[in-house]
């Protein structure tokens, strides 16, 4: 086999700096999740301010990957599997850069519920915070690995996240129907929620893409 | 075309041979002339011999060219074998000192072929030589090897170092503890830092580093995935991190040794070669937390009474002395705050003098009913007139425990205090013992105002009261004092509430071998921690419940 030239290794680097800068991304919108809901576990506005102010990081981030992406699909001008790869990418750091805005909103909305008094505790949220990172985890094994039935099984938890969902907002109905006074902090909590379904959402669109990397055919997996 | 020197001599040979023929034809010597039946001419009989002789010349010049020739060949085919075996023997001797054969038993020296012919022998035993002289070499290596992989792995501190292309070139085992890698982490050996470490805060401080050439430093907030899981409350232990990331890169980029470098091309950009040290910051940071805290609140409990003191001073300074009746009333005011501190300057260095291990107790056998009774006797008064019912139930014929008597004493009168102090008018608190696997367990249940589960949590830290108001007095020492007490006797000490308004109970279980406790009914408290029950081993000092997202403040509604 003729040995790799020069131009070739410096591709196959760039690619796998591509990957590792999702990973990097991926990363990022965990910690920002995490601390989003930290701050509203232990009602600590500093933190909720401070990933407001990080999300920006977040996005420059993505601004980064797609230029990446960009210069490589203008200079190297991939086929198959690598053009693949770097499609996806461009995807995936969308999706990613949507779940950093989320942790953004349920910072924000914890800002606004600490100048609330307090209400109650909702335990529906640290399980769903935590299928959403265990998830974000599992779906970026599955792209670095192009695993296709590791991203089917993530697709498939999506409904976990959904169905607590759904218990929330039973829940601050109730709650508000009891109690006139919550109205305004029982509609925080609902919005918080609702942003941690769309996080679950857009892991599943990873998962898709995933599986078109690995497959090089498109799934549909929210109905999965 | 060139002319064979065979070919002269056969030539040569044959022309002789003809020439001789024909001087002795033509001397008439020749056999052919006397043979008269044979018509055939002198001429024509010496043309044909020389034809023979010439054939015969040729012939005899061709057998010597290809026995020559064949000779040549046959050297050269044993140079070619020859140079083979050398050429294996020297692969054999490159091979043996390579990384595959470290592990390989055999010397260097029995792999390098024996069978070559004589003339290489003194190549074979040079090449046997430097076989051994590497051996020698790789063994020297592997051993530095191992003593390097033992420095590692017995460091405190986590550490990780990386190739110039950005891939974990070692990791130690407290680097995968800290940042929760799979097993030791000498799996991610190979793999790039990013791919392996999925913390970007971690892999920027060494960025950072490789850009400013210089060491970097960070404290990086670490919370694994496992902080959740399906419970609604995180394991403790397993929590948030608070862990110091220090990132130096190597001196030289271009000049890693060899070994550690996974792949040879550099990358352009971003990670490279360098070491990463992690220092596990949470017990420090929690500590100082305490500290701060405990120093917050001292200052806090001391300025209420000393303002309040003040105030009293400077009324009566204005006049307040001239009326004999208010300034008695002031007096009588300025005793209690100086009585209230002394109280708490007294319980501060107690709890320090029990914390530092430094306050004796002076077990003996107790009967744990006495106990009970000396409580009983003691608050009933007070009980009576806060207009609660205060009863004793205790299960007959108990060991003995191994106690002093004052202390665990002074632990029972606190809690009996405190549940008098938040029981309303015309409720009961009930005194208990009863045995609990190889101890006495003691409660104070009351029906008073109730525990939130967020406060039980709480509970036995320093300062904390349940009373946000403060309105009913108290250091909010006390249950401090009391869980250090019941620890130093190897008991354990809890809570439990079904919520506000529904009462509570607080127990303590004493060993009665004087030893420590197992207390069977614990499990049964822990399980009905959705209760709201909630040992105090579990209550850490200062640090509130802090991983329980939502809004914390009441229980929830049923």
């Amino acid at each position: 086999m003729a040995p790799e030239t020069e131009i070739r290794k410096a591709y196959r680097l760039q690619l796998a700096q591509l990957g590792d800068e999702v990973l990097t991304m991926g990363s990022m919108v965990d910690k920002a999740l995490e601390r989003s809901m930290d701050a509203l576990a232990r009602r600590d506005v500093d933190l909720a301010r401070q990933v407001v102010a990080d999300d920006s990081f977040i996005n420059a981030k993505r601004m980064g990957i797609e230029e990446g992406a960009v210069i490589l699909l203008a200079t190297q001008q991939p086929m198959a599997s690598d053009l693949r790869f770097i499609t996806s990418v461009e995807h995936i750091a969308t999706d990613l850069e949507r779940m950093g805005d989320h942790a953004r909103s349920i910072s924000r909305l914890c800002v606004k519920l600490c100048a609330e008094p307090p209400m109650r505790t909702v335990n529906e949220f640290p399980r769903m915070i935590a299928s959403c990172r265990e998830r974000l985890r599992l779906a970026l094994d599955a792209f670095i690995e192009r695993d296709a039935d590791k991203a089917l099984a993530c697709a498939r938890q999506d409904v976990e996240v959904d169905q607590l969902q759904d218990d929330v907002y039973d829940l601050m109905l109730a709650t508000m129907e009891k109690d006139g006074s919550t109205v305004v902090r029982a509609t925080y909590l609902l919005w918080i929620a609702h942003n941690l379904e769309r996080v679950g959402d857009h892991i599943t669109n990873v998962c898709e893409r995933v599986m078109y990397l690995a497959k090089g055919r498109r799934h549909e997996l929210d109905e999965v | 075309m060139k002319i064979d020197l065979h070919v002269v001599v056969g030539a040569l040979i044959s022309a002789t041979w003809f020439l001789g023929q024909w001087f002795l034809s033509s001397v008439g010597l020749a056999p052919g002339t006397s043979a008269s039946s044979m018509a055939m001419t002198a001429p024509s009989w010496t043309l044909l011999t020389g034809f023979v002789g010439l054939a015969l010349g040729c012939f005899g010049a061709f057998v010597v060219y290809r026995t020559d020739h064949g000779r040549q060949a046959t050297s050269r085919e044993a140079f070619a074998v020859s140079a083979r075996q050398l050429r294996q023997s020297v692969r054999n001797a490159v091979a043996a000192t390579s990384p595959d054969l470290m592990n390989s038993d055999a010397p260097a020296s029995t792999l390098i072929a024996t069978r070559l012919p004589e003339e290489a022998e003194p190549l074979a035993e040079a090449l046997v030589d430097v076989a051994h002289t590497l051996e020698v070499h790789r063994e020297s290596v592997e051993r530095e090897r191992v003593r390097v992989r033992q420095t590692l792995a017995s460091i405190a501190e986590g550490l990780i170092i990386t190739s110039e292309d950005g891939r974990v070139a070692a990791v130690n085992p407290e680097a995968a503890r800290l940042l929760d890698l799979p097993g030791d982490g000498s799996s991610l050996v190979g793999q790039s830092l990013v791919t392996a470490v999925r913390d970007y805060e971690v892999t920027e401080t060494l960025v950072k580093a490789i850009e400013t050439r210089g060491p970097v430093t960070r404290h990086v907030r670490l919370s694994p995935f496992s902080t959740m899981g399906e419970l609604s409350m995180p394991r403790r232990g397993t929590g948030v991190r608070i862990v110091k990331v220090s990132a130096v890169p190597f001196a030289s980029q271009s000049r890693m040794p060899s070994d550690l470098g996974v792949g040879a091309s550099r990358r352009p950009v971003g990670v490279g070669a360098g070491v990463i040290f992690l220092e596990d910051e949470t017990e420090l940071r929690r500590s100082e937390s305490i500290r701060r805290d405990f120093v917050a609140n001292v200052s806090h409990e001391l300025r209420t009474p000393l303002a309040s003191l003040k105030a009293l001073v400077e009324t009566l300074e204005e006049g307040a002395l001239e009326d004999p009746p208010a300034a008695r009333e002031f007096l009588r005011l300025m005793h209690v705050e100086v009585d209230s501190l002394t109280q708490l300057v007294f319980e501060l260095l107690e709890l320090s003098q029990i914390e530092s291990g430094q306050a004796e107790m002076e077990k003996r056998p107790v009967v744990p009913i006495s106990l009970l009774e000396a409580a009983y006797r003691r608050l009933r008064t007070q009980a009576t007139r806060a207009g609660v019912d205060l009863r004793m139930a205790a299960e007959h014929g108990l060991p003995m425990i191994s106690a002093d008597p004052m202390r665990v004493g002074q632990v029972l009168l606190n809690l009996l205090q405190n549940a008098i102090k938040f029981t309303p008018e015309g409720g009961v608190v009930t005194l208990t013992a009863a045995r609990d696997g190889n101890g006495i367990r003691f409660g104070v249940t009351d029906t008073g105002i109730g525990i939130s589960r967020e406060d039980l949590s709480r509970l036995f830290e320093r300062f904390f009261k349940v009373d946000r108001s403060r309105a009913s007095g108290g250091t909010g020492l006390g249950l401090a004092i009391a869980k250090h007490l019941v620890q130093a006797h190897g008991g354990v000490i809890g809570a439990f509430s079904l919520g506000e308004g529904h009462g509570s109970t607080v127990w303590f279980v004493l060993p009665t071998n004087g030893e420590s406790v197992a207390p069977v009914s614990q499990q049964a408290s822990l399980a009905s921690q959705t209760r709201g029950a909630l040992p105090s081993s579990d209550a850490p000092d200062g640090i509130p419940s802090s991983a329980v997202p939502g809004v914390p403040a009441t229980p929830d509604t049923p």
